[in-house]
């Protein structure tokens, strides 16, 4: 009985792993060829078209990247196909990086006074926030572009990062995680005259920084990956000031042709890196932090 | 012992003499931990909020950003009985709504079978766990972008190897069909991990009484799984459903190539159409979104009250304390 119920557990263990691995292999399957594609050459995918790798190994050339990069100079006559990399990259450093850093800084501040500094109503308005993530965003996109007209962040990046930072989700999960913070431990700083600055930088900032990691991660990705936002403030401003994930649009409207495959899949690949190089070295740390919060991207 | 009353008394008459200056020291405190984000809050938040609906029943005559007059319900009233705009709206409205139907049961069953695989714990099985999330987590128009050039009608990978000529991205329902795809490659992430960690904490003592009690797996699916992950499911399934009503990325990308672009239009995709377009009517774009924003709560109310029939108040869980008590 007991050997029995061991087999089968084999077994479908066996069977668990076969599928799981064959999943596996088809999720990657586009990447993978995406990104061999990248260092085809046209021709070779005019003659090999079925072949998933480059059809031999002397075949592998940067063509793509150069052909991609020989588009970074505005030319009157080329005017649509002027990609100028380097800005788009730029800019969606800045907009990622510095909206991500720009919510923590104020995002943690208040939920340190949600948290440590008990004062009137604190529940009430909290929970009040929470309520207001149930709003479904879609009401608010004609108002929030007249709005970041009035701010003059309409046309530039500023619109692409100030938006966020009123999000709710971001400081409810950090809140989360300085309510396990003991208490006793800041008002013994209390005591002994610590500022409220000093314990926040020094108690209680060390203690939830992987609260504020995760949370950075998220906000690294979705400002990284938001391309329908983008497109209503920047969509119509000069292509400089453009998001490498909202330009990558144009090239695939503009590549259509099989002559510009590999330009458009080098300009894919090179927007996927950087979020990739997240992945790899946070890859636990994002999933634990999809499992306990439900944030999906 | 004499000492300490002396001391409390003290400190009451310094704490009392000092509760005004308190009282603004600490509202001055609050306004910087506080402040900041409160502004943020109010400014990019709660404004446009307020904002939308003083829009939406505003006339806007396309020389400025600002309303130019009261229009009373006349955005809404468009959208209803003007048979161009409503046939619009609504149009896309159903295709959005076709299109969830559909895709989100398949984004929660996918998940929910390989999340049920994983936690069977095979070899490997956080291995495979990153690599079904990893689609999920690159730009939508890089991956998009990647299945733009492999399903390409001439010289496309999936084509040759198949020996087919499809025009993926061409046809109405081919099109429908590869969006779908799509969202399920790199939709199905999320929930999946989701589910997974719902699994983990599955009180595993329930199964082995369901073992004794003679119960077979499909006792165990539906009286332990399912109800111990009903949290997680209920989540998974709000969250997924308020995405796909706000479809709009995915049929950006992959759509834009069908003739017939009425066919596949969303309502999201409606919206962001009309605010990049020079007709300048805002107040009507804005009822579109109050419009659409208020069908999703409707929905989500019937989706919750629905769950919360199923899952019977936590007759279940209830049921299940008590007879974990007995044994």
């Amino acid at each position: 009985m007991q050997r029995r119920s061991k087999n089968t557990k084999r077994v479908s263990k066996t069977i668990a792993f076969i599928i799981l691995l064959i999943v596996s292999i088809i999720a990657l399957i586009p990447i993978v060829w995406g990104v061999f594609g990248s260092f085809r050459s046209y021709e070779d995918f005019f003659t090999n078209s079925s072949s998933f790798f480059p059809s031999s190994w002397d075949k592998f050339t940067l063509d793509g990247y150069k052909e991609l990069f020989s588009h970074t100079t505005y030319n009157e006559a080329d005017a649509n196909v002027y990609y100028p990399i380097w800005n788009w990259l730029l800019n969606s450093l800045i907009v990622s990086i510095g909206g991500t850093l720009l919510y923590l800084v104020i995002a943690s501040l208040a939920a340190y006074a949600f948290v440590f500094l008990d004062f009137k109503y604190s529940n009430v308005i909290f929970y009040f926030l929470i309520g207001t993530m149930t709003i479904p965003g879609v009401i608010s996109t004609t108002p929030q572009l007249i709005n970041m007209n009035m701010l003059h962040a309409y046309k530039n990046l500023l619109g692409l990062i100030i938006p966020s930072l009123g999000g709710v989700y971001g400081l409810f999960l950090i809140r989360q995680f300085f309510l396990s913070i003991p208490k006793d431990l800041v008002e013994n700083a209390r005591m002994d005259g610590a500022s409220n600055f000093k314990i926040f930088l020094t108690i209680v900032l060390p203690l939830g920084k992987s609260a504020l990691f995760v949370q950075g991660l998220f906000g690294f990705m979705g400002a990284w990956n938001d391309v329908q936002w983008a497109q209503l403030i920047i969509g119509n401003a000069p292509r400089t000031t453009w998001t490498l994930a909202y330009g990558l649009k144009v090239i695939a409207d503009n590549t259509e042709s099989i002559e510009s495959i590999t330009l458009a899949l080098a300009s894919a690949v090179i927007t996927m890196i950087p979020i990739l190089i997240v992945y790899l070295f946070a890859q636990s740390k994002i999933i634990e932090g999809v499992a306990n919060t439900g944030i999906k991207r | 012992m004499h000492k300490e009353e002396t001391k409390n008394i003290s400190i009451e008459l310094v704490a009392r003499r000092e509760k005004t200056k308190n009282n603004l020291r600490k509202t001055s405190l609050l306004g910087m931990f506080l402040g900041p984000y409160g502004i943020c809050f109010l400014l990019f938040f709660a404004f446009p909020l307020v904002l939308g609906i003083i829009m939406s029943f505003s006339t806007f005559d396309g020389k400025s950003l600002f309303p130019s007059g009261f229009a009373g319900f006349d955005n809404y009233i468009k959208l209803f009985t003007n048979e161009v705009l409503s046939k619009d709206f609504w149009s896309s409205i159903w295709n959005t709504i076709r299109f969830a139907l559909i895709i989100v049961p398949l984004s929660i069953i996918i998940p929910l079978g390989l999340a049920l695989l994983t936690s069977l714990k095979p070899p490997g099985y956080k291995f495979f766990r990153a690599c079904i999330y990893l689609p999920g987590i690159f730009p939508l128009t890089a991956t998009g972008l990647i299945l733009l050039k492999m399903f390409a009608f001439r010289g496309g990978f999936i084509n040759s190897v198949f020996n087919i000529s499809i025009d993926w991205f061409g046809d109405v329902g081919a099109c429908w069909f590869m969006i779908g795809l799509f969202c399920l490659w790199c939709g199905i992430g999320g929930n999946f991990i989701i589910l997974c960690a719902g699994l983990e904490n599955v009180d595993k003592s329930l199964y082995e009484a369901v073992n004794i009690d003679g119960g077979n797996k499909i006792h165990r699916f539906f009286h332990v799984t399912l109800p111990g992950i009903s949290s997680q499911l209920f989540l998974c399934i709000f969250t997924t459903f308020t995405g796909y009503m706000n479809l709009y990325g995915q049929v950006y990308i992959l759509g834009t190539g069908v003739a017939d672009q009425d066919e596949m239009m969303t309502a999201v995709y409606r919206i962001q159409n009309f605010l990049l377009g020079s007709s300048k009517s805002y107040g009507y774009a804005a009822a579109m979104g109050i419009c659409l924003g208020v069908l999703i709560i409707i929905i989500a109310i019937i989706q919750m009250v629905v769950s919360k029939e199923r899952r019977g108040n936590g007759k279940h869980a209830k049921a299940f304390e008590k007879y974990k008590k007995s044994k």
